[in-house]
């Protein structure tokens, strides 16, 4: 695959999705980038805006195995991963693979289950296999995880660690349609779940050529300074206790290089680092706290400041 | 490199250079100024490397004992404040190394070694000082830079957060500001020839380190000179303007003495007056001279007498004296002693006669001789009386007297006894061996016996001629002892008459009866040290006390060497026709050819440096002309706009068409094409007309 026919290839899963997802690019774009990125997705909203579908639908759009997980308090981090199950047939124990054992995942309502549960994700997002009972078992590739939740202060949630969190490459809200968008969506005759109007676009094997093509969009010298300025001044900053780690600057690295890759370019601009900034680093940083609970600003606007504080490389 | 690196190099060079600046004051022991340059390297390792704090109690603790240290030290021993001030400071700053916890605590330490600056400014004229003081400029202007940064970036971004950031300077920081610095020095130095000044030197003091020579008393006991002549103290530096080198047989007289009791000399008291001076304020004799005057300009030390010294007979002095008074013994006296370097400007004939007339009374006191007991003067004068039997003039006599003691007694400063009881006799006829003072008492008192008046003189020979810087150095081991007989002497005629001749005059006249080996300094210095002593003496003169004539002459000699250049260049230029034939054997081009090397060196560097630039830039040439006019319009980009954002803002498609070039040329890294390149230009002209 040429970076041409890849940039072919995203168009037509961006206007795939915008059949089903109206009045939204950005967040599509960087739904796609998350992906592109070899990345995993938080969708971060109130309930009703479209989270699970946005998700649903990028799942299905790619021709691949999907799965999904609706998290609840209840659930086990067996329920996710799988099971050893004595096979009497054959006297021993047989692993029964779980939900996740899929190239796209659906984890719905992620902070409605226990940390416990959250966690059996974590070796899964960032390795790409999961271990029970001493045996390693590969996962599929491509791999996404497409999560969302809902916001903190809404009742039955268990915040996700840190850990965690820095385990998504993008993390994103939908926000409320506008008006015309809305009246359009309301006054659709369509009663068919809106994902199953979708037809997969792609296959798994484009997905993972498109990964490495994303990888392989240039970064200017300066720029990747810029990247790491940006990061380090995260750790400098007053009002921010934790900066963003490493791993942090490393999916911001590959995030910037897909979202070039998305609007038709091999290499990136200052533009498309800034755009990443705030959904590939905002969940990654934890405020400080100040004895003015008043001042405390959103993480998304204090990224903003600190990208706004770094000079651009012309 | 970290900020916190600036911080580390900064305070590294200011404490080594107070602790420079320290060693420069004399009164500090080498021993001291050895530990505690040991201690403040280890302290200065320890803070590097590990940034040792001790609990702030401990340390208010300790720097209490070390201020109740500093003043008992101050007052039980050692009497001079600024010597122990400056130890108290060199321990302080050792102290703060291990307390450097806060910006207060940085501010602290550079406070203290400025004072140790200022301390050394106090008591020292060292040429070293003035390149630690430009170092301690310098480096006081990048403390004084990082401080303001860190002050500015800690207001709007917390505290201690600058320590390790990044790329805030870049170390070519250090390269400009010793530019600018090493700028205004070189202005400052201009301003300090061209401007006239009040007072000279640094900060001015009483100068406790007097030297104490022996010899310029009232009162000299006989072999003190002696004891003094180990000594390589300088006493004086004498420069002979618009002559090359030193004259021959330089006296250099301090005073003279009359009365001896066979132990020590005294100078009879006699009435002081005042020396009169002439309109220009210069000091003049009563009695006129005639003859080839030669200049001295005189840099004596500070010495604990009041006693002002001159090659006789002088004619002139001029010197910033307020009085200046002398006696029948010829001495020169000031009001004072002085506390601090003198400078005097001296014309003397340097004979060695200088006219007198006597009175019978003062006659008598020139005559005056030892007592029985105190010196066996029966033996001296038959030993004399046989000696001068067949000279038939008092003259001939007394050279006859001074050229036997020159050539049968032996020199040396550490004569064995003899037998003889006392200590003329004992040098005359059995030791034969002795120095200056013995040589010139034994030849004044045989004098006596045969009714010559005479008497003792101290002062200075011979010295170093120093070829470095063109002075003599008269060093406290030239001091020396001669004779001075009241002998008739005809200013008509070169040589003295016979004392039968009435119409003659008489004069004190010089003999030296010291063997030879007694005038000749043994030279032990180096040439490395009279470099250093030139430097040092160049130093004083033309920084220290530079004075406005000095000032005159520089302008003087400038304006005739800028003549001269623009001579030679109107010269050149002339010549330029005929040059090209003349350049091939020709030495007379070699300033021309010089000049084109300069010249083609310095455009080398010019164009290697653009070079350099243009690698560095990366920004593409029509992106930069766009910002600037844009610039011109009123649309100007911040440094934190993307060109995207830019484009937005500033609007219109041209801009937009530009910025995507530019995108594409930067960060692409893709080379426009022809067309493209012809577009971009077209494109600037539009935005440039509209």
């Amino acid at each position: 695959m040429t970076t041409k026919e890849a940039i072919d290839k995203i168009q037509t899963l961006k206007t795939n999705l915008g059949r089903v997802i109206k009045g939204k690019e950005a967040v599509i774009e960087l739904a796609i980038a998350a992906l592109l990125a070899r990345g995993h997705l938080l969708i971060e909203d109130v309930p009703g805006v479209g989270k699970t579908t946005l998700a649903h639908s990028l799942a299905r759009s790619i021709d691949a195995s999907f799965q999904r997980i609706q998290f609840t308090s209840d659930l086990m981090p067996s329920d996710i991963v799988g099971v050893s199950i004595f096979n009497e047939s054959k006297m021993s124990f047989e692993f029964k693979k779980g939900p996740i054992f899929a190239n796209v995942v659906l984890a719905d309502e992620i902070n409605r289950a226990t940390p416990k549960t959250q966690s059996a994700l974590l070796e899964a997002m960032s390795e790409e296999q999961v271990s029970v009972d001493n045996i390693t078992h590969r996962l599929p590739s491509p791999f996404i995880i497409l999560a969302t939740q809902n916001p903190l202060e809404y009742a039955g949630t268990f915040p996700l660690p840190e850990s965690q969190l820095d385990r998504f490459t993008i993390s994103t809200q939908i926000g409320y349609p506008t008006e015309e968008v809305e009246r359009e969506i309301i006054s659709s005759k369509n009663t068919r779940p809106l994902h199953e109007i979708l037809s997969p676009v792609v296959t798994s094997e484009e997905v993972a050529a498109m990964q490495d093509i994303a990888l392989t969009v240039k970064m200017e010298e300066d720029l990747l300074t810029y990247i790491v300025r940006i990061c380090a001044a995260t750790r400098e900053h007053a009002d921010i206790k934790l900066g963003v780690s490493p791993r942090g600057a490393m999916a911001f690295h590959r995030a910037a290089q897909a979202i070039a890759l998305i609007n038709g370019r091999d290499y990136c601009t200052p533009d498309d680092i800034k755009r990443v900034a705030v959904p590939c680093l905002a969940h990654r940083v934890m405020q400080a706290r100040h004895v003015m609970e008043d001042s405390i600003k959103e993480p998304a606007l204090l990224i903003e400041e600190v990208v706004e504080g770094i000079a651009v490389p012309v | 490199m970290h900020f916190h690196t600036y911080t580390t190099i900064i305070r590294v060079l200011l404490t080594v250079l107070g602790f420079a600046a320290i060693s420069l004051v004399g009164e500090l022991g080498q021993s001291f100024l050895l530990i505690i340059g040991v201690v403040t390297l280890v302290s200065l390792a320890i803070n590097v490397k590990y940034e040792l704090s001790i609990a702030p109690r401990l340390w208010n603790i300790l720097a209490v004992i070390m201020l109740l240290g500093f003043i008992i030290n101050y007052i039980a021993f050692d009497h001079d404040l600024l010597s122990s001030g400056a130890a108290f400071l060199a321990l302080m700053v050792v102290l703060k190394l291990y307390d450097l916890r806060s910006v207060r605590d940085h501010l602290l330490l550079y406070m203290l070694v400025f004072l140790e600056i200022i301390i050394a400014a106090a008591s020292t004229v060292s040429p070293a000082f003035l390149a630690i003081l430009a170092a301690f400029v310098i480096t006081s202007i990048w403390a004084m830079v990082l401080f303001n940064i860190r002050r500015d970036y800690e207001q709007w971004n917390g505290k201690n957060k600058i320590i390790t950031q990044r790329g805030l300077l870049s170390p070519s920081f250090f390269l400009y500001t010793i530019a600018i610095t090493t700028l205004s020095l070189v202005m400052t130095l201009m301003l300090f020839f061209i401007i006239p000044r009040i007072s000279s030197g640094f900060l001015e003091r009483e100068n406790k380190s007097i030297l104490s020579v022996p010899g310029f008393a009232d009162e000299l006991t006989l072999g003190n000179i002696g004891r003094g002549k180990g000594s390589s103290k300088i006493v004086m530096r004498i420069e002979f303007p618009k002559v090359s080198g030193p004259p021959i047989n330089m006296y250099i007289k301090g005073t003279t003495l009359d009365n001896y009791d066979g132990r020590n000399w005294r100078r009879s008291k006699n009435t002081k007056r005042k020396i009169e001076k002439n309109f220009n304020g210069d000091l003049i004799p009563e009695v006129k001279l005639k003859g080839r005057l030669f200049n001295q300009l005189i840099t004596l030390e500070p010495l604990n007498t009041n006693i002002l010294f001159a090659a006789t007979p002088w004619s002139k002095i001029s010197g910033n004296f307020k009085n200046l008074k002398t006696d029948n013994s010829g001495t020169l006296y000031m009001e004072s002693k002085p506390f601090s370097r003198i400078t005097y400007s001296v014309w003397s004939t340097m004979d060695g006669r200088e006219g007198a007339e006597l009175g019978s009374a003062e006659l008598e006191r020139y005559l005056q001789l030892p007592l029985p007991g105190q010196e066996d003067t029966g033996k001296i004068k038959a030993f004399t009386t046989e000696l001068i039997a067949n000279e038939k003039t008092k003259y001939k006599a007394v050279r006859k007297i001074e050229a036997h003691l020159r050539r049968n007694y032996r020199y040396t400063l550490n004569p064995k006894k003899g037998a003889g009881k006392t200590p003329l006799s004992d040098f005359l006829f059995y030791a034969k061996e002795g120095f200056c003072e013995q040589y010139a008492t034994s030849m004044v008192i045989m004098l006596r016996t045969i009714g010559v008046p005479s008497r003792i003189v101290t002062g200075y020979v011979q010295g170093q001629w120093n070829d470095i810087g063109n002075y003599l150095l008269l060093r406290q081991r030239d001091t020396h002892s001669w004779v001075e007989a009241y002998l008739p002497y005809s200013f008509s005629k070169s040589s003295p008459r016979t004392l039968n001749n009435k119409t003659e005059r008489m004069a004190w006249i010089r003999f030296d009866p010291t063997a030879s080996e007694g005038l000749v300094t043994p030279v032990k210095s180096s040439r490395l040290a009279l470099y250093i002593d030139a430097l040092k003496w160049r130093w004083t003169r033309n920084i220290v006390n530079y004075t406005i004539d000095d000032q005159i002459e520089t302008a003087i000699t400038l304006k005739h060497r800028t003549n001269g250049l623009r001579k030679w260049f109107t010269s050149l230029l002339k010549q330029l026709p005929s040059l090209k034939d003349k350049a091939a054997n020709s030495g007379q081009s070699l300033p021309l050819v010089i000049a084109l090397i300069l010249m083609s060196a310095a455009f080398l560097v010019v164009v290697i440096n653009r070079g350099k630039a243009r690698t560095t830039i990366k920004t593409p040439a029509f992106y930069i002309e766009m910002l600037r006019i844009l610039k011109k319009k009123g649309i100007e980009k911040t440094a934190f706009e993307t060109p995207l954002e830019f484009a937005k803002r500033a609007g219109g498609a041209e801009v937009k068409t530009l910025t995507e070039a530019l995108e594409r040329v930067r960060y692409g890294m893709k080379i426009p094409s022809k067309s493209e390149t012809s577009q971009i230009k077209s494109l600037l002209e539009i935005i440039k007309n509209n």
